[in-house]
């Protein structure tokens, strides 16, 4: 070898072989730990969950999920606060579908690529980061006191859908960005408008990937306490509803908050009903999230363009 | 195809496939090719694109190990090693068989440590003795004189020729004894392609230099043999001269006189 | 069709400008609000006590028989039921049979001229006032004929859990007017540098109840000296946060520090697990694997937080405290570490997830090339794959944080409750600080904003520290969003 570094390679040859050994042994090592550290995350996680399945299995049964609570939350079901997460998550929904994906179509469409639009990226970034108890803060102080709507499922859902705005706004954006490139030239091709280009060749094509994102970001504030702690909570339900849109205007009962309000109230429900209280609850969240997840699998599969 | 290898007479073998066929999925890349490859010598891969010569390639350094699909059937022999062969140490397959890329891939750190990552890994070279290494280096590969003075600097702001003699630095500084490369000179302009070519004949001196090109001049004016492919197949292979003067096969002399591809 | 494609343009436009500013419309309604904080009426209370001469100089006034309160609270002072009935200043006679033979007693009017021996009481709580203004409480100091000593001494000291250093006022004591025929220097004594001390005078006797008015006169007064909204701002960087004490404290710095310490943790123990794990999913794990990891974090990533609180309290909290209680000194498995340990589950997911994304972003092209080196594959993930991650997993990281920083179900439920400094002391009782209650600044709001008094001091308070949580994520996701926009490769 009349190549380069004579004097220090020969030396280094020499040494070669057993370095060589030592790295494989590294490797080995590097990679079994990696394998090692992400198994063990997982099953942490996932144990997690087994063990409120566990726990809250044996209290979970139709009566339970049926009845309203009995003699001072020491007894009974969780109907009422089942049926308050769904009429927030329902309202929540209703606002923030229509607002959330005209603001995609805006960030995707129309607000083009300048220092706006990275101002506008910059600001919705913000908000998705923002805990939700800042949203809370917010829906009490202008939604409940300002707009004088009270502590109310109104409220709520308004706050609930302020705090989902910018995972909806965001995964429309993408969505919509996603549409292959040739399919909008082809529209253009055929002299469509540019609303018409969108209505008729975007939107058809981003719609499962909108929804199934909408749905993934309303179930996770489906479980989230502090937005409706301080804007739409209640503790003592009973089993009635006020009828018409009368109840929008009235406070509701529902997982989170009842379990954080019970967690203040101080030990008072049984532990039994408080895992089951908390398996329900994620199971209501997760369920949501595993029929988007397998739904945007699906649709992505279907997707070949 | 290939009928003779009688002009490779008087030469050391150093790398050889028998019957070699790569399958990625359901197509097949490579066609049963039996291809011996001569020491210290440049030799040439040509033909159009998607003909399986980069697929040959990186069967020399098992690179095509992480595509999802890769199968392949035949035997490779590189320096009497086999790199499918169950005891094969990779990590030393490939610091004897060195690769430079199509489009040059500086990895994100200083142009030093862009030439000293691999010395550092494979020898453990440190201090003045890994300097020295590094600068015979980037001479060898006629760097030196232009980052002597900027050698702490993020390797990405140099222009692509440098960055890919930067590249073959990077290899040389591991002692490689086969060198792969893969459309070296494609994304590069005329004059730094010039200084490659020459740094190929340079390295042809003491290494076996295999080079995939779409330019048939730069085939002929560096290679000591050239093979041609097509859908994967050898169609032919002899020394440079006499294929690109006299094709024997009807293919090749279309393709080299720009007939298709 | 033209007019519909026009009001869908005009509906997209209001739409994304109304998102689009939707930050910066919370930011105002939030500062808006945290105004209430700035309209604080300082509340101040001195005990003042005249002390026999020969009293021991540890003596309080406030065991003293016949001291005086002193005490602006206009909020109406809580806890101070007690002292609800009217209680004259004594006789001479009742002193005389208490054993006490010194008083100092306020009187109602604050004329001088006008004081009359008869409405002389014991204490001023009864007439709280604004303080602002800069009012002056008259005080009457005297002695009964058995008080044969020729001197005694003015003592005073700050009210119980008053700290005289907040309100925005000069606290003044001062020498009024001297009996007649007692000649003694006239005094002023900031109460502020000296909150508390005594000063010793010629005792003053009064030969008779209607002669109580003619003894010593002090004033306790407040004079503005800073404006109301440096002295709140002032308030916030102290160590105490007690809102609902007479004197209320809004010192944010133990919320503050206990946040950032419990975020801190949690992140050192997620970050190297979440990082490990993506490393895994996108370097190592074969696509099957892939396919079911991915979609499993994405879901423990929505397993809701007040889940993973009652998680933590009802089976993490009770078997730290079996396994590491004694060890430790914990007294209660509710503490910073458990806080810590929850968070960091909540992260995990988070951090991987990201992290993923960006090594996926890695061009191909620099691993073949490391690998084509001969760098092993743990070589071409160290040196290569992840420095040229870098910035992404560092944004990542960020915005793991961010999340972690703002979660309130969790420590609401796990932290124990106590707004304590941490102590940097000493390595031990920094650990005895990591294993012991404490109180975050997203709970402290969640919780005490269900029992605030709207538009008070207390609820500005609270959402002045939402101000300040939302000036601190949307710092850290902005740098996030910028740090991880940076690419070391060029593609």
């Amino acid at each position: 070898m009349e190549g380069i570094g004579d004097s220090a390679l020969v030396v280094a040859r020499s040494l070669q072989s057993g370095r060589r050994l030592r790295r494989q042994l590294a490797d080995k090592l590097f990679t079994g730990a990696l394998s090692g550290i992400a198994l063990f995350s997982v099953v942490a996680v996932l144990a997690i969950i087994g063990v409120i399945i566990v726990k809250g299995l044996p209290i979970i049964s139709w009566s339970f999920l049926t009845s309203p609570p009995a003699e001072g939350m020491t007894a009974g079901g969780i109907y009422p606060m089942i049926r308050g997460s769904v009429l927030l998550m329902v309202g929540t929904l209703v606002i923030v579908l229509p607002v959330g994906i005209l603001g995609g179509v805006f960030l995707a469409e129309y607000a083009g690529t300048n220092v706006f639009s990275r101002f506008i990226h910059a600001s919705v970034a913000s908000l998705a980061g923002t805990p939700s108890v800042i949203f809370g803060l917010f829906g009490l102080a202008v939604f409940v006191l300002m707009m004088k709507m009270g502590v109310s499922l109104l409220a709520g859902c308004l706050t609930l859908a302020l705090f989902t705005l910018p995972a909806v706004v965001f995964t429309t954006e993408n969505a919509i960005r996603s549409v292959p490139e040739s399919f909008i030239e082809a529209g253009m091709a055929l002299g469509l408008s540019r609303w018409q280009i969108l209505w008729k060749i975007v939107l058809p094509n981003a719609i499962p990937g909108i929804l199934t994102g909408v749905v993934l970001s309303t179930g996770r504030a489906a479980g989230e306490a502090p937005p409706i702690l301080l804007t739409a909570g209640i503790y003592y339900a009973t089993g009635a509803l006020p009828r018409g849109w009368e109840i929008l205007k009235q406070p509701v009962a529902n997982l989170p908050y009842h379990l954080a309000e019970g967690y203040r109230q101080g030990g008072v429900i049984p532990e039994a009903i408080v895992w089951g209280t908390c398996l329900t609850l994620m199971l209501f969240v997760l369920s949501i999230n595993i029929w988007a997840i397998i739904v945007r699998t699906r649709v992505r599969r279907r997707q070949r363009w | 195809m290939v009928s003779s290898t009688a002009f490779l007479a008087g030469e050391y073998i150093a790398v050889e496939t028998y019957s070699l066929s790569v399958f990625y999925g359901e197509t097949q890349a490579v066609k049963d090719v039996s291809l011996p490859i001569a020491r210290n010598r440049v030799t040439a891969l040509i033909g159009p694109s998607g003909c399986g010569k980069s697929t040959f390639l990186r069967c020399l350094n098992r690179l095509n190990d992480r595509i999802p699909g890769f199968r392949m059937e035949g035997r490779v022999r590189v320096l009497d090693v086999d790199p499918y062969g169950k005891q094969v140490d990779l990590i030393e397959l490939r610091r004897r068989v060195g690769m430079v890329f199509q489009k040059p891939t500086p990895l994100p750190m200083s142009i030093y440590d862009n030439v000293a990552i691999g010395a550092r890994s494979h020898y453990g070279l440190r201090g003045k003795k890994l300097d020295e290494v590094v600068e015979q280096a980037l001479q060898r590969a006629a760097l030196w004189d232009e980052v002597k003075d900027i050698l702490k600097r993020p390797a990405l702001q140099l222009s692509g020729g440098q960055q890919q003699r930067l590249c073959i630095a990077r290899m040389l500084a591991v002692e490689p004894e086969v060198i792969l490369m893969d459309e070296p000179c494609s994304a590069l302009d005329p004059i730094s392609t010039f200084r490659i070519e020459e740094l190929m004949i340079d390295l042809a001196k003491d290494h076996t230099v295999i080079v995939v090109t779409h330019n048939m001049q730069q085939a002929a004016r560096v290679s000591d043999y050239t093979a041609f492919f097509m859908y994967g197949e050898l169609v032919e292979y002899d020394s440079s001269k006499q294929l690109f003067l006299s094709p024997r096969q009807k293919a090749t002399e279309d393709y080299i006189s720009g007939r298709f591809g | 069709m033209r007019w519909l494609g026009k009001i869908f343009d005009l509906s997209v436009y209001i739409t994304g400008i109304m998102v689009s500013l939707a930050v910066l419309v919370m930011f105002y309604y939030i500062a808006r609000e945290s105004a209430y904080a700035f309209r604080q009426t300082f509340c101040w209370g001195y005990r003042l006590a005249l002390l026999p001469g020969d009293a021991e100089p540890s003596a309080t006034p406030n065991t003293a028989h016949y001291s005086s309160l002193v005490v602006v609270n206009p909020e109406g002072a809580d806890g101070l039921d007690e002292r609800e009935e009217t209680l004259p200043a004594p006789t001479l006679e009742q002193m005389r049979s208490e054993g006490a033979m010194l008083a100092t007693a306020t009187p109602v009017a604050s004329e001088l001229s006008q004081v009359r021996p008869d409405a002389l009481y014991r204490d001023d709580w009864r007439t709280p006032k604004p303080a602002e203004k800069g009012d002056r409480f008259l005080l009457l100091g005297y002695a009964s004929p058995e008080y044969a000593q020729s001197t005694m001494y003015l003592a005073w000291e700050p009210d119980h859990s008053f700290e005289p250093r907040l309100p925005p006022y000069r606290l003044v004591l001062r020498l009024v007017r001297a009996p007649e025929g007692v000649s003694v220097q006239p005094f002023e004594i900031d109460l502020k540098k000296q909150p508390s001390g005594r000063i010793a005078l010629p005792a003053w006797i009064a030969r008779s109840d209607a002669e109580r008015t003619q003894g010593y006169v002090f004033a306790v007064e407040a004079v503005p000296q800073t404006r109301t909204f440096w002295a709140t701002l002032r308030g916030l960087f102290t160590a105490e946060w007690a809102p609902t004490l007479i004197y209320p404290r809004y010192g944010i710095v133990p919320l503050v520090l206990a946040t950032t310490l419990m975020s801190l943790l949690a992140m050192l123990f997620a970050t190297p697990l979440a990082i490990a794990t993506a490393m895994y999913l996108s370097e190592i794990a074969s696509p099957r694997v892939r396919e079911w990891l991915k979609p499993t974090l994405e879901l423990i990533a929505s397993v809701p937080s007040v889940v993973l609180g009652y998680f933590g309290l009802m089976f993490v909290a009770p078997s730290l405290q079996h396994w590491l209680g004694q060890a430790l000194g914990m007294e209660s498995g509710r503490n910073l570490l458990t806080t810590s340990i929850l968070l960091s589950v909540l992260a995990i997911p988070v951090v991987a997830s990201v992290t993923e994304d960006v090594l996926k972003t890695v061009p191909e092209s620099l691993r073949e090339s490391a690998l084509a080196l001969g760098l092993s594959r743990s070589e071409m993930l160290w040196k290569v794959v992840l420095p040229a991650a870098r910035s992404g997993v560092i944004a990542a990281v960020l915005i793991g944080a961010a999340r972690v920083y703002g979660e309130t179900m969790i420590v609401w439920i796990l932290s124990g409750g106590t707004a304590v400094l941490p102590s940097f002391d000493s390595p031990a009782a920094f650990i005895r600080s990591l294993v012991s209650s404490t109180r975050g600044i997203p709970d402290t709001i969640a919780i005490e904003m269900g029992n605030v008094t709207f538009e008070s001091v207390h609820y500005g308070h609270l959402f002045l520290l939402g101000l300040l949580l939302f000036c601190i994520t949307v710092i850290v996701n902005l740098a996030a969003l910028y740090i991880g926009r940076r690419q070391v490769w060029r593609v």
